[in-house]
């Protein structure tokens, strides 16, 4: 048994290994293109919304705790709190992912999405020219869009599987899969949900901050 | 004091021991090994079966959010090339939060924790030597990108 439940942990955080370094090729590419570009960057992050960033971190640290007592409820053979820590699951992560739509939302308004709807430079000529002239003729804010819409859209994908588990979970919970002795799904399933937060944890000053918190917000 | 209590008072008092903060953490272990009412896995370790008690978690989740106001906070000022440094401080702080509780690490093999470590160490590589190569490229007048 304890051979069993080992096997099952470590698969489980092997599989977050390579999940790690998937995201881990994105990090590096942001990392590289900020060093290149830096002015770049931060003007693209001025146009982000600091507050719905850090409503969504509070909110997804949220449901780390409500996942995180959801195990303890499993391992407490605790069916009805059990049901309860997930369905606050995920309200909590389909709320995560009502204000990201909320925020793609404006930056489709604001012709800020790359490949699709696109005027930035149209928009901010001014800037535009200051922009080329440091970057050397690049694009670079188009850059900054790309890999902001790569790394957030990811992760929301993520989300969107972790919301379909939690679900699904939820509803086994309810059946009593989960409180028969056989709580490890469940630790598993935090397993995932956690390291999507970790990697939102990351996200959301790289994205959001580099202009300070005095300079960005407010969507302009 | 803390432990005493969840010694003996055993299974029942899962949310409501460990009053005394500062000796919780060698409480949960005794707690861990104590307390399994369960009928199996009562081995030694039994590495991913804890139950910790709720006042860990609402700990951990203060220990979060502090550190989410803390990052707020650190992108006031214009600490030039500081920011970045102190953000990815905390955001790493975080993470070894999430990590080590949530995700009990505390409680795993070290087979467990020696994967979850190869990861950083993989990431460490890749960013040390690729990012040692692009920084190192104007001190031999290599032609940029």
């Amino acid at each position: 048994m304890k051979q069993q439940r080992e096997c099952h942990t470590l698969g489980m955080w092997l599989f977050l290994v390579t999940e790690l370094m998937m995201f881990g090729g994105l990090f590096f590419v942001y990392s590289l293109y900020r060093g290149m570009f830096p002015v770049a960057f931060e003007e693209g992050s001025k146009h982000l919304n600091i507050w719905l960033g850090t409503i969504n971190t509070f909110v997804l640290l949220f449901s780390s705790l409500t996942m995180a007592m959801a195990v303890h409820s499993a391992g407490s053979k605790d069916r009805k709190w059990l049901v309860r820590w997930l369905l606050i699951t995920f309200v909590l992560g389909a709320a995560f992912l009502g204000i990201k739509a909320v925020e793609w939302g404006v930056d489709w308004q604001e012709g800020l999405i790359p490949g699709l709807n696109w005027h930035y430079y149209a928009d901010h000529p001014e800037q535009a020219a200051h922009l080329l002239e440091a970057n050397s003729g690049v694009h670079q804010v188009l850059m900054f869009f790309t890999i902001y819409f790569c790394m957030t859209g990811l992760h929301a994908i993520h989300m969107i599987i972790g919301l379909g588990l939690v679900g699904t979970f939820a509803v086994m919970g309810w059946q009593g899969k989960f409180t028969n002795g056989n709580e490890q799904p469940v630790e598993i399933l935090g397993l995932y949900w956690h390291l999507v937060d970790i990697i939102w944890i990351f996200l959301f000053p790289l994205l959001y901050l580099i202009a300070g918190l005095m300079h960005g917000g407010g969507g302009h | 004091m803390a432990s005493k209590k969840s010694k003996g008072q055993g299974a029942q008092e899962h949310g409501h021991s460990h009053e005394g903060g500062h000796a919780h953490s060698h409480a949960v272990e005794t707690h861990g090994r104590d307390t399994h009412g369960h009928g199996h896995d009562t081995h030694g370790h039994d590495d991913d079966h804890h139950v910790m008690p709720i006042k860990t978690y609402l700990i951990v989740f203060s220990t979060l959010m502090v550190l989410l106001v803390v990052t707020l906070l650190a992108a006031i000022p214009d600490l030039g090339p500081w920011n970045l440094p102190i953000a990815m401080a905390i955001a790493v702080a975080k993470a070894l939060v999430v990590m080590i509780w949530f995700m009990h690490l505390k409680f795993s093999s070290p087979l467990t924790r020696l994967f979850a470590g190869a990861a950083f160490f993989w990431l460490a590589i890749l960013f040390l030597l690729t990012l040692s190569d692009y920084i190192s490229r104007p001190w031999f007048d290599v032609p940029k990108l």
